[in-house]
């Protein structure tokens, strides 16, 4: 596949933080409406690549391309314009605000012309888009204008998904989606991977979890001690030869 | 449970919702209570005199909440009203007195903006850098003033602290107009809603695309500017600017933001709240000037009063985690 038909691709991205070199040399591509999964022991750099892609980080070499396009994330808005979202692992969600609020998170709309000048928000519009949104995406809350501080770790899982789910128009990137929820919330996260890819978008997902990663993924890249160690097609591969990537035993043929 | 009862419900279990409420009840009994004994809380010479007496703090408080909310503090309003007192008071010898005023509230400003230099730019804590800028602020108006009262000013310089517009105090309208600008910033801007946002998530206000470092600077200037101008309201009362720091008046913003329901830790609170909270300050102290209690008992009230709020507040949490409190709801509602 050439790389005008990649929607996002890493090209030997490097990242340092003082001495210790947490990523070199790493190459990932993400195909439009795939999913792909990120595995990798602790430490091996799967969250520094993801908070590469999603803006939060700066690489210290290579390059990152968006359509074929060379492009520079220099913080988490940036990744706005190019239709990305990301589900962070810590959920990034603001317990002292409502769900409506927490929903539009640095993307709130404004009321009309002069008013919009002065940052007046238009908080009847939101809630009532973010009353749709939760109903169809079926999240379980009592009202939009809760506030987070009493939601349980499912509710507030998908409050962060339905978030990414409505900004991120082409490409939404999950950090350990299921890694803090019991078997019923993960079962609901990992249907709404597939409803996403269904919808005609793509998904990375940085997964612990094997079993997640061969109920959805439809590739899966491979982290060990800051490089990429392979990519392959998931109807292709083994757990066994993805467990063999993660700790070293993988022979390239 | 109907849905309507429900929310009504969910609003009054925030505490920012369930202060201002305590604090309002608190203010109209202990003025009926002083009523009933003096018969002189409910008359309007006496809630003019209120206002008057808080007017400085009420102007600060609105925007000190917005500061805390955002996870920071301020400390350094006391020694930018002395500041802004002597600049407006010595520009007032050679110009305008309105171009002096906005001079001085624009030094106000400046401070702030100084101050978030130092927090952001350098990475000082914020209690740190404006104890720092407190020391610093009240230090260049001694050096301005030789330490020395600032006189010659055209009479009406004391227009603003004790002049009368309309029938009432100048400072009526005026905290009205300040509180109502601070409440309409915080609950209808996306200044007041990024404020809650990175008072109680930073990190993650940062990942979604918040501009942390220009909200928080917002904020450090408008506390600036709101000082600014409470520094004018303040040295025009006294009628010649000292260069004297009143630290009293530090510490009556930060317990009426707190009584009022604002967070230390950020993220929670209201600029009504603390508006409230400041009102209730006015209310007691003047409630022992009417009943002629010793003064000295206006601190020990203020202490008494901080500390009854904050432990009420904890009190309660802890006695809703308690085996007691759980016994007495799984009678009241079987399941």
């Amino acid at each position: 596949m050439t790389s005008e038909e990649l929607i996002l691709e890493v090209r030997s991205i490097q990242k340092n933080f003082g001495g210790v070199v947490a990523l070199s040399n790493c190459n990932f591509s993400l195909r439009p409406n795939e999913v792909h999964a990120i595995v990798g022991d602790n430490g091996a750099g799967k969250s520094t690549l993801l908070k590469i892609i999603a803006g939060a980080l700066q690489p210290d070499g290579g390059e990152l391309l968006v359509d074929g396009q060379v492009v520079s994330f220099t913080s988490p808005k940036a990744t706005r314009e190019y239709g990305i979202a990301t589900v962070w692992q810590e959920l990034a969600l603001i317990d002292h605000l409502d769900a409506t609020a927490n929903l539009f998170l640095g993307r709130e709309l404004y009321r009309p012309f002069p008013l919009s000048l002065l940052g007046v928000l238009d908080k009847r519009a939101m809630r009532s888009q973010a009353s749709e949104q939760i109903r169809r995406l079926k999240v379980n809350v009592k009202s939009v204008d809760q506030q987070l501080l009493g939601m349980s770790g499912g509710q507030r899982q998908a409050i962060a998904i339905a978030r990414a789910l409505t900004f991120g128009s082409r490409m939404i990137i999950m950090d350990e989606p299921t890694a803090a929820l019991g078997v019923r919330e993960s079962a609901a996260v990992l249907e709404s991977v597939r409803e996403v890819r269904r919808a005609g978008r793509a998904v990375i997902m940085i997964s612990h979890n094997l079993q997640d990663v061969f109920a959805v993924a439809d590739r899966v890249t491979a982290l060990r001690l800051g490089r990429t160690v392979a990519t392959v097609e998931v109807a292709e591969t083994t757990a066994e030869e993805v467990v063999s990537m993660m700790t070293g035993a993988y022979v390239t043929n | 449970m109907t849905p309507a009862r429900s929310l009504v419900w969910l609003r009054l279990q925030k505490r920012e919702v369930q202060r201002p409420l305590i604090n309002a009840a608190a203010l109209f009994i202990i003025g009926g209570v002083v009523q009933v004994i003096t018969g002189k809380f409910y008359t309007v010479g006496n809630i003019e005199n209120i206002f008057v007496e808080i007017a400085v703090v009420a102007v600060i408080v609105c925007a000190e909440s917005l500061v805390m909310v955002a996870g920071a503090i301020d400390v350094s309003v006391s020694g930018v009203v002395v500041l802004t007192g002597i600049v407006s008071g010595l520009l007032a010898q050679h110009m305008a007195l309105w171009l002096a005023f906005v001079l001085a509230t624009l030094t106000g400003a400046f401070c702030g903006l100084v101050t978030s230099f130092l927090v952001l730019g350098v990475g000082i804590t914020s209690l740190i850098a404006t104890i720092g800028m407190l020391y610093v602020t009240e230090g260049v108006a001694n050096l301005l003033t030789n330490g020395l009262p600032v006189v010659n000013l055209p009479s009406s310089y004391a227009t603003v602290g004790s002049g009368r517009i309309g029938g009432v105090p100048w400072a009526m309208p005026m905290v009205f107009f300040v509180l109502i600008v601070f409440v309409a910033i915080q609950r209808y801007t996306i200044l007041g809603r990024n404020a809650i946002a990175v008072g109680s998530n930073s990190n993650g206000a940062f990942l979604n695309g918040v501009n942390v470092r220009r909200t928080m600077t917002l904020c450090f200037v408008l506390c600036g500017t709101a000082a600014g101008w409470a520094g004018i309201v303040y040295a025009s009362r006294i009628g010649n600017p000292e260069s004297t720091l009143d630290n009293d008046l530090l510490f009556q913003v930060i317990v009426a933001c707190v009584v009022g329901g604002t967070s230390l830790l950020g993220g929670q609170g209201t600029v009504f709240g603390a508006f409230l909270g400041a009102m209730l300050i006015a209310t007691i102290n003047n409630a022992l000037d009417l009943l002629g209690i010793n003064l000295f008992w206006q601190d020990i009230s203020l202490g008494a009063l901080l500390v009854i709020a904050v432990g009420l507040d904890t009190g309660l949490r802890n006695f809703r985690h308690s085996p007691l409190w759980k016994m007495f709801r799984s009678v009241r509602q079987p399941r």
